[in-house]
């Protein structure tokens, strides 16, 4: 039964993730042949001063990559479920409902997931190339909220289009987006480190939030 | 039970976010400015003159509250505003039997501060070391040196360490004395400068080193520290004067100067400076050094002539934001509030700020009143809402529109 659900799940979110895969590594290819192109027409020590003295980031068109990706995933995972109420179907499997609808977020946010990671992997090694690990620590540190915004975004796409009734979709909608203001209050590179834990802890809490309105799907709201 | 806790959940989530959007509204609608008054101090008057815009237009007012306008607060001011004297030609010739001499003046005409958001702040700990005594003018290195248990030089080209160059410089660090890992690493790390001092460094044990690339070789002086002094903040300056490498302040909030003369240091008769809360600027000039210190509720200042014999002091409060109808209202609306950035660290923190008067009490106990009435309304069991009446007792307008953003129907 995992696997048929995880199969089904792929099924919606498999080239989705795969474009974002594809999209995020080349943007990280196009930051870091940016960097080699500079450092072999410019001083080195020059880009490191704008990185270490200056403030520069150099990495701030990834900035919400995570996010999207979150977001389309979200989408394409939940959208087709909502279309003529097709999760009634998954919900009349023969396992728990609750069991059903974790399984399948936990299908995507895995997915989100192992996206988020192997741009983060990339995003590493190949820095490591060019930048001592200094550089690549607080630019690790900023990027983290960026990928707990992508969870959160998925996690509260979900959420939203999962529930029945539109007034408290427009809600939660609105909160959900205010939610995600808190994962970018600054452009100052490693400013993050003090919020990464708590930042985390708020992510975890909204990852069972389906669960609510699959509840009041399940109890007739309309 | 699953999607009750998943409700708690986003209750808590939803309480948190609101905790932080719904003040930074009220604050981005209704803040109003406060301005920190300019003071300045006049050695031929021997008073300070306040700064304040009347009316759109500037006026300065002396301690006894008199006003000047703003050719008298020059006449007044002739030593910090030799400038404009020099341009009309009514700078004095000597000012307390000391000829004045512009150029002088001009050297000795000096301006450092420092606040607090450079002392929490997300640092890289890399450093470039330049040549101090160059030919050719000041370059940029084409290395920078990290110092955790030992100092290493990065190339920047190759990114690789030079290891030639950091045992050179390891091996002078341990000559005299120096104990890894550096604790505070404090220099001017740019070309926009006159010349170059280096690196001011204190090691594992609290002392303090000058570290200088001198013709390429490594220069490693340690400094003789105050009894009992260990430091808190190094910072450098590039002054033409020539007087003082850094102002340091220790744990104690002491605030040296580290003079360039000796490596000695000597001690501003201040002691209520704060630097995790107020912002400090030293104003010198050819006569004297006047030490501003800002606080949320005023200014006070200090004047100590050139052996830092402290010559007059000043305070002049501002009000509070609590205390304006901004404030009232705020304290009114918001039992407390989540602050994610501040003025004073450049961290971005989960802090909790509780109002400042208890006032908040009031609309906590009637939304809770409201929260009642709808259940009722709704006919809902109070029993099964117990945890939503406490979200609302305790997180006012926030809990408030979280169970209502979030419902609690009860199926």
């Amino acid at each position: 039964m995992l696997r048929s659900i995880f199969y089904k799940e792929w099924i919606k979110i498999g080239k989705i993730t795969l474009l974002f895969l594809v999209l995020g590594i080349l943007i990280i290819a196009g930051i870091y042949l940016t960097v080699r192109h500079d450092l072999v027409l410019t001083d080195a020590e020059k880009i490191w001063d704008g990185i270490v003295n200056q403030r520069q980031i150099y990495f701030t068109i990834f900035k919400f990559l995570p996010l999207i990706t979150g977001l389309v995933t979200g989408f394409a995972q939940f959208v087709p479920e909502t279309t003529d109420k097709r999760i009634k179907l998954s919900l009349h499997l023969p396992m728990n409902e609750e069991e059903v609808v974790l399984k399948m977020v936990g299908f995507g946010a895995i997915t989100v997931l192992s996206v988020f990671i192997i741009f983060f992997l990339v995003f590493y090694a190949w820095g490591i190339v060019y930048f001592p690990y200094e550089i690549l620590k607080l630019a690790s540190l900023t990027v983290f909220p960026w990928f707990l915004s992508g969870l959160a975004a998925y996690f509260l796409t979900s959420f939203v289009i999962l529930e029945p009734i539109w007034k408290y979709r427009i809600l939660y909608m609105l909160a959900g987006g205010a939610f995600l203001t808190l994962f970018y209050k600054s452009n100052r590179a490693g400013a993050y480190q003090p919020a990464i834990v708590p930042l985390a802890a708020c992510v975890l809490l909204t990852s069972i939030s389906s669960l609510f309105s699959i509840y009041r799907f399940r109890k007739g709201e309309m | 039970m699953l999607p009750k806790i998943s409700r708690y959940f986003l209750l808590i989530v939803t309480v948190i976010t609101l905790a932080y959007v719904l003040p930074s509204i009220y604050n981005t609608l209704f803040d109003t400015r406060i301005n920190k008054p300019f003071i300045t101090y006049s050695q031929t008057k021997k008073d300070y003159f306040t700064y304040r815009n009347v009316d759109g237009k500037p006026k300065y007012f002396d301690r006894k509250n008199k006003e000047y306008n703003q050719y008298e607060y020059l006449d007044a001011t002739p030593i910090m505003n030799f400038h404009y004297h020099l341009g009309k030609g009514t700078l004095p010739d000597s000012f307390a039997g000391v000829k004045l001499i512009p150029q002088q003046l001009r050297m000795e005409s000096t301006f450092q501060f420092f606040e607090p958001q450079q002392l929490f702040a997300p640092a890289y700990g890399l450093y470039p070391l330049f040549e101090s005594r160059p030919e050719f003018g000041l370059a940029y290195p084409k290395d920078m040196f990290r110092i955790n248990r030992r100092i290493e030089f990065i190339d920047a080209k190759s990114n690789t360490i030079n290891e030639e160059k950091s045992r050179k410089y390891l091996e002078a660090l341990i000559k005299e004395g120096f104990h890894f890992p550096a604790r505070i690493v404090s220099g001017l790390p740019t070309l926009m400068k006159s010349k170059d001092e280096g690196w001011f460094l204190t090691d594992n044990q609290e002392q303090l080193f000058h570290l200088m690339m001198v013709k390429g070789e490594p220069y490693v002086k340690h400094i003789p520290l105050p009894a009992g002094v260990k430091l808190k903040i190094i910072e450098c300056n590039d002054f033409d004067s020539g007087e003082y490498f850094a102002i340091l302040i220790s744990t104690g909030n002491g605030i040296y100067t580290l003079n360039k003369r000796d490596y000695s240091t000597t001690r501003f008769p201040i002691d209520d400076y704060v630097p995790e809360n107020q912002t400090m600027n030293i104003m010198g000039t050819l006569f004297d050094k006047t030490v501003t210190l800002y606080r949320e509720d005023g200014v006070k200042l200090y004047t100590v002539d050139r052996s830092y014999k402290l010559v007059d002091q000043h305070e002049e409060l501002v009000p509070l934001k609590s205390t304006m109808t901004i404030g009232k209202v705020y304290s009114f609306l918001f039992p407390f509030q989540l602050s994610l950035d501040s003025p004073y660290n450049s961290f971005i923190r989960f802090t909790p700020v509780k109002a400042a008067t208890w006032s908040w009490i009031i609309l906590n106990i009637v939304l809770l009143g409201i929260t009642v009435w709808l259940i009722r309304k709704e006919g809902k069991s109070l029993k099964k809402s117990i945890i939503d009446l406490l979200v609302v007792a305790f997180t006012g307008i926030f809990g408030f529109l979280a169970v209502h953003i979030i419902p609690n129907k009860q199926y």
